[in-house]
């Protein structure tokens, strides 16, 4: 398998470099460097937009766990459409706020809007995560899976450098645009790459009959690895939390399901993929991708798809009791493609190394050129000419590829323990986006006290404070996920507690003016029509029971549902576990009511002819001293003007 | 037919590219599959894939509002006379392929000329379709009127000669 992997691998990353070059030579201007001028096209996108969702939920990762918990973590991909309802919902109208405040990013347009500086902060924090520990800890297993898929030709240090570079010469010469382009490619590959591997998986070493077994004797699997693998275990167990106590048949409950949803939130509320989507074009390819490529293509594929694939992973890691590594059931499984096929396993290795290089290139990709935007230009060299972006950018580029590949040789523990709450951060600022794209009176007070009270609840609930503080103070009563509810659940649900209350109570303070001039323009100049107050009601009561059955505290019902219907009192003959079927069923419900948001009200749809620019006036920007005309806690004023004063 | 700036034809261009990457690596990985494990479901695997890309390749067009360009024609026609090269070789030296896969690989052979000829006629009419390939005419035309037919040979776009 190795010299088939090693030629598919090094012709495709020779054709990624190739469209590098072509978007270059397509657009000298300096100006589309940073941010393809504004002007991406749509496709780009939506095949990308896909990607990055699959991606980041991670091939390798859900395989992995699929493995380990069955249909319990299967229903983790019925939750990402919690991530397409919000993708549509803020999407478009953060497109239209960029253009309206002339802002160039999601810490600038929240920072502008809300007239905080600490907002913008936060951004580039969450976006550091992004950049750092998970590109570290995603291009660590790239490193590892492709050293012992080659049999140890090349060490993990050498294939770590050696992508790192490769990556390096491909965004630095194709810049934002042949950057996006060469992941929306990835991600078509991946696609096409999941058809055949899990195709060939279904005909040939009949992956869904081994699956099928095990669904069929899952107690005795039960008995080995203590995980329900055809079931929910659960609303939810009152445990101490993972570390702290055992949880029963596994952890993945109905609220651990839900609230995991939450934290992929996250995904699309990130400052990179709010990049991605301000710098497009226009509006074409918005509710496309939300609906169709993720809601649907993405989903299916990872609900349906998927388990097919990972069956031999799930049975490799029986036979050895449940005692493999990640790695030791992918080898098992990749081992069980190599009897069959030497092309076919080189091209089930190389969708894994896709899917892992697309999210390290995409990280490093929109952290540099936000680096760039939001802390060179602004605040370290207000000068900067176009050329000169561009050389910041791939400077900025050279270093971060470098930390991370420098990370991910020698420290790559620690990005995990880093990275285990970089969605959950990055969710913390969705009712920060909501309050920007619909609720005109959610407050600046109440936005940064819940971000604030929202991000100390995420920590604390993984391992990053969880450790730190038992290593400086005493043991924390309870441990990861407590009561089994992902840390994105407990943070948002501090979050938009105190955001909605303190709001309440703020939200007439000096700055609304502000905040409702751009509602105005919104609501004047691009209404989104649902088609009456009844029919915003009916969606958002369907939403909301659509939640509550499908990856709420109701999907529990999906565990008999189908095998014991209620109605008939025996034993139903469908071929497949009724918790498998009750996810097809949800998604399928959740992917219609999608459309009926994005298309039907409007949120993700329409067509922007002209754009009615605003000035605000609590803009960092200008002539004043970006210091003075806003109420900064005083250290960041002190660590600001440190760079400010240089100039 | 729209006049493209540098960057709209290298978007349509990434985006052509992007799609045959994907499509033609995995047809290919298809058709080893096929012909290795004598197995004809791989096989119209492959094929079907085929199709998918030159049917994805033609809503690209539609969207971009052009047709193929002369380039990709060349080499489209020039993989497709190689395949069926290739399977007539084949046939010559002996390979021994089960009824099954034969009659897969025979009948995808054709069905993509069919398509090819469909979507041509569909596009540019029957008597415009035949004209693409009528070099008689060129050099009749040729001798007529000295620059109608050079100017049609050159065009950079083969369903824009309507």
């Amino acid at each position: 398998m190795t010299s088939a992997l090693m030629f598919f691998y090094c012709l495709y990353q020779a054709l990624m470099i190739y469209l590098a070059i072509s978007a270059a030579r397509s657009t000298q201007d300096a100006g589309h460097y940073i941010n393809g001028n504004r002007d991406m096209p749509a496709w780009a996108f939506m095949f990308a937009g896909a990607g990055i969702m699959a991606g980041s939920v991670g091939i390798y990762d859900s395989m992995t766990m699929f493995a380990r918990f069955g249909l319990q973590y299967n229903h983790v991909m019925v939750s990402i459409l919690c991530a397409g309802f919000i993708a549509v919902l803020m999407m478009k109208r953060l497109w239209l706020a960029a253009r309206i405040m002339s802002a160039r990013t999601l810490g600038d347009i929240l920072a502008v809007y809300y007239g905080s500086l600490t907002i913008r902060l936060l951004s580039l924090v969450v976006l550091l995560f992004f950049v750092f520990p998970l590109s570290a800890i995603t291009l660590a297993k790239l490193g590892a899976v492709f050293s012992v898929m080659t049999d140890g030709m090349f060490s993990q240090q050498v294939v770590v450098w050696s992508v790192a570079f490769f990556l390096f010469l491909a965004i630095a010469i194709g810049g934002w645009r042949g950057g996006i382009m060469i992941a929306a490619s990835n991600a078509l590959m991946m696609l096409l790459l999941l058809l055949l591997v899990s195709g060939v998986s279904y005909l040939s070493f009949d992956g869904y009959g081994n699956l099928k077994q095990m669904f069929d004797t899952s107690d005795s699997i039960r008995s080995l690895t203590g995980v329900s693998i055809d079931t929910l275990p659960g609303v939810v167990q009152f445990t101490r939390g993972i570390g702290k106590s055992l949880v029963m048949d596994g952890v993945w409950t109905s609220l651990a399901v839900a609230s995991f949803g939450l934290a992929l939130i996250g995904i699309v509320a990130q400052p990179g993929f709010c990049y991605l989507a301000i710098n497009q074009r226009n509006l074409r390819g918005f509710a496309f991708q939300q609906v169709w490529l993720t809601g649907g293509v993405t989903i299916a594929c990872l609900l349906i798809l998927l388990p097919i694939v990972s069956g031999g992973m799930m049975s490799a890691n029986l036979i050895a009791s449940g005692q493999l590594t990640d790695l030791g059931m992918f080898m098992a499984l990749a081992e069980k493609f190599l009897r069959f096929d030497a092309m076919v396993a080189a091209a089930f290795v190389l969708l894994v190394l896709i899917s892992l290089q697309l999210v390290v290139m995409f990280s490093v990709l929109s952290g540099a050129n936000i680096f760039v935007d939001e802390i060179i230009q602004r605040y370290v060299l207000p000068d900067l000419t176009e050329r000169g972006r561009r050389l910041g950018a791939r400077v900025t580029l050279a270093v971060v590829l470098f930390l991370v590949a420098l990370w991910a040789n020698i420290g790559p523990e620690y990005a995990y323990v880093l990275n285990s709450v970089t969605f959950s951060l990055s969710a913390q600022f969705v009712p920060a986006i909501i309050g920007l794209c619909w609720i005109p009176w959610i407050a600046r007070p109440g936005v940064l006290a819940g971000l604030v009270l929202g991000i100390i609840m995420v920590i604390f609930t993984e391992p990053l404070g969880i450790i730190l503080f038992e290593q400086m103070f005493i043991d924390l009563p309870w441990g990861r996920w407590p009561w089994t509810i992902h840390s994105a659940g407990w943070g948002l649900f501090f979050n938009v507690l105190t955001c909605l209350i303190i709001s309440g109570f703020r939200h007439r303070d000096s700055d609304h003016e502000n905040r409702h001039r751009l509602h105005d323009v919104f609501r004047s100049e691009y209404p989104a029509d649902a088609g009456g107050r009844r029919v915003v009601t009916a969606i958002w009561s369907l939403t909301f029971i659509w939640m509550f059955f499908a990856i709420g505290p109701g999907a529990v019902i999906g565990n008999d549902f189908f095998v014991y219907p209620i109605f008939t009192g025996e034993r139903s003959l469908i071929d497949i576990p009724s918790i498998w079927a009750w996810q097809m069923l949800g998604w399928l419900i959740g992917v219609l009511l999608l459309w009926w948001v994005a298309y039907g009200a409007k949120t993700a749809v329409g067509d922007i002819r002209q754009i009615h620019k605003l000035t605000f006036d609590n803009t960092f920007d200008g002539s004043g001293n970006p210091m003075q005309n806003q109420d900064a806690p005083s250290w960041i004023v002190r660590f600001l003007n440190r760079f400010v004063a240089r100039k | 037919m729209q006049t493209m700036t540098d960057q709209e034809r290298q978007e349509r261009h990434g985006l052509i590219l992007s799609l045959w990457i994907g499509f033609a690596s995995i047809a290919v990985i298809l058709f080893h599959l096929g012909l290795s494990k004598d197995n004809w479901i791989f096989s119209s695997a492959g094929f079907g894939l085929f199709l998918a890309g030159f049917i994805a390749h033609i809503i690209v067009n539609a969207v971009a509002g052009t047709g193929f360009q002369t380039r990709e024609a060349i080499l489209g026609l020039f993989v497709f006379a190689l395949g069926i090269l290739a399977f007539l070789i084949s046939v010559v030296i002996g390979v021994e392929y089960s009824s099954e896969n034969f009659l897969t690989l025979s009948s995808g052979l054709v069905l993509i000329l069919v398509t090819i000829i469909f979507y041509m006629i569909t596009r540019n009419g029957l008597r415009d379709a035949f004209d693409q390939f009528n070099i008689i005419k060129s050099f009749n035309a040729t001798k007529a009127d000295g620059s109608a037919s050079i100017k049609d040979d050159k065009s950079n776009d083969i369903g824009s000669q309507e």
